[in-house]
């Protein structure tokens, strides 16, 4: 564990410093995390949403963290499962397919002001859109976060070996998508 | 913003195609987002109840403090002065009167006992239309006997009263109208009708009726002297 996030960890833990360690640790994670959030919900207040709920579980299950583990994996980790939570509520709540809702991401996308089809990094987030979920989470942690397959391993729980595999076949997809559009 | 170096020799052999992209963030955020984002997640958790608080003990010493300035308002006068000069010379000025005498006379007639109730007249009336309907049958079935009774006793009457063997204050009954005609009628009878009457209509129970109605007022004193002289003489002379 990072020795910054352990001195904050003590700091919240005292009452007369809780609210200011918890500001602390906000302002040190909020930025990474709202865009690992963000790639993955594309609208921004969704995005916000789920960034609060993330941080409201980190209020709530901070002082029984186990500190055998970093707290960094665990926020992403808690911001994965909630962005897919959302994903799958917001699928419910529309009654629509899986596919049908990478294409409402697209569609989401599309909608942007800024957006242009033309540029290739618009291309490369449409191309991510066609990912399945969780490739499309470890495409985004690999590429944008350039998160260690270890960390990224204790994130998902999934093995490394798996990880590189899906990786691979993300960038082929992705690769294919920006050839063929 | 650029790839680290390990994330390019990866993708060299995995998608040469990606190695081009610059990583240029597409998504755009409110300005200020992210120093505000803090606050907002607290104020959510609720720690911070609100942005405006009140010094320790605000609240506790409030009445006492309003009560003060009032007391020092009143004593200075100046609580006048915040209601305005034109409304505070107008607000003891009344507009309003009343006749004179009136509140010495509803004291007497409180004192007397005079006090009005109100009549409570109940704004709807809880009967049913089977009720109503009920109530008029049998008010209707009471007047059509009323009418058809009255009209047996008037032509009972009529018969009686054209009768020439009838006695004359009984042709003379058909004429009175009320009850104060009746006694008066009744006051004027002769004591032979009264007789005849009682001989041919009375009964044991109209002698007891007559006899329980007389008052102590119309019985014969008991001192006073029998009007038969040799009655009177005999007790005299008696030694007894």
């Amino acid at each position: 564990m990072q020795t910054d996030d352990q001195a904050i960890l003590e700091r919240f833990k005292n009452v007369d410093t809780k609210e200011s360690a918890f500001t602390e640790l906000v302002k040190k994670y909020q930025e990474k995390l709202y865009w690992h959030i963000r790639r993955m919900v594309i609208v921004h207040d969704d995005a916000d949403d789920v960034l609060q709920n993330v941080f409201i579980k980190l209020w709530k299950g901070l002082e029984n963290f186990r500190e055998d583990s970093q707290l960094y994996t665990w926020l992403y980790r808690i911001a994965t499962n909630e962005s897919i939570t959302f994903l799958e509520q917001r699928k419910k709540r529309s009654m629509i397919s899986i596919s049908e809702e990478e294409n409402g991401l697209a569609n989401q996308l599309k909608a942007d002001e800024n957006f242009d089809a033309n540029k290739l990094e618009w291309k490369l987030q449409l191309g991510i859109q066609q990912l399945p979920e969780k490739q499309r989470v470890v495409f985004n942690l690999r590429y944008y976060d350039e998160m260690p397959y270890e960390e990224m391993s204790k994130v998902l729980d999934t093995s490394v070996g798996a990880l590189k595999a899906s990786y691979h076949h993300a960038a082929k997809k992705i690769e294919d998508y920006i050839l063929n559009h | 913003m650029k790839p680290s170096q390990e994330i390019l020799n990866e993708l060299k052999s995995i998608s040469p195609g990606l190695i081009q992209n610059d990583r240029k963030n597409v998504f755009s955020i409110p300005d200020t987002y992210f120093e505000s984002f803090a606050r907002r997640v607290l104020l959510k958790i609720g720690t911070l109840k609100t942005t405006l608080q009140a010094p320790q003990g605000y609240f506790s010493t409030f009445s006492n403090k309003l009560l003060l300035k009032i007391e020092e308002l009143e004593e200075t006068g100046k609580g006048s002065d915040n209601i305005g000069s034109l409304l505070s010379g107008l607000k003891n000025k009344n507009v309003f009167t009343v006749p004179d005498g009136y509140f010495e006379k509803n004291k007497i007639d409180l004192l007397r006992g005079k006090s009005r109730t109100a009549v409570i007249r109940p704004m709807f009336h809880k009967r049913g239309i089977w009720k109503q309907a009920v109530a008029a049958v049998v008010t209707g079935i009471i007047s059509i006997n009323a009418l058809w009774m009255f009209n047996q006793s008037n032509s009972s009457i009529t018969s009686i009263s054209e009768d020439p063997g009838v006695s004359s204050y009984i042709r003379a009954s058909k004429e009175y109208k009320s009850e104060e005609q009746l006694n008066e009628g009744i006051s004027k009878l002769s004591n032979d009708d009264i007789i005849k009457y009682l001989s041919t209509n009375g009964s044991d129970a109209d002698n007891e009726n007559l006899i329980s109605s007389l008052g102590e007022k119309d019985l014969p004193a008991q001192s006073t002297p029998s009007s038969d002289e040799s009655e009177n003489s005999a007790d005299l002379n008696s030694t007894k």
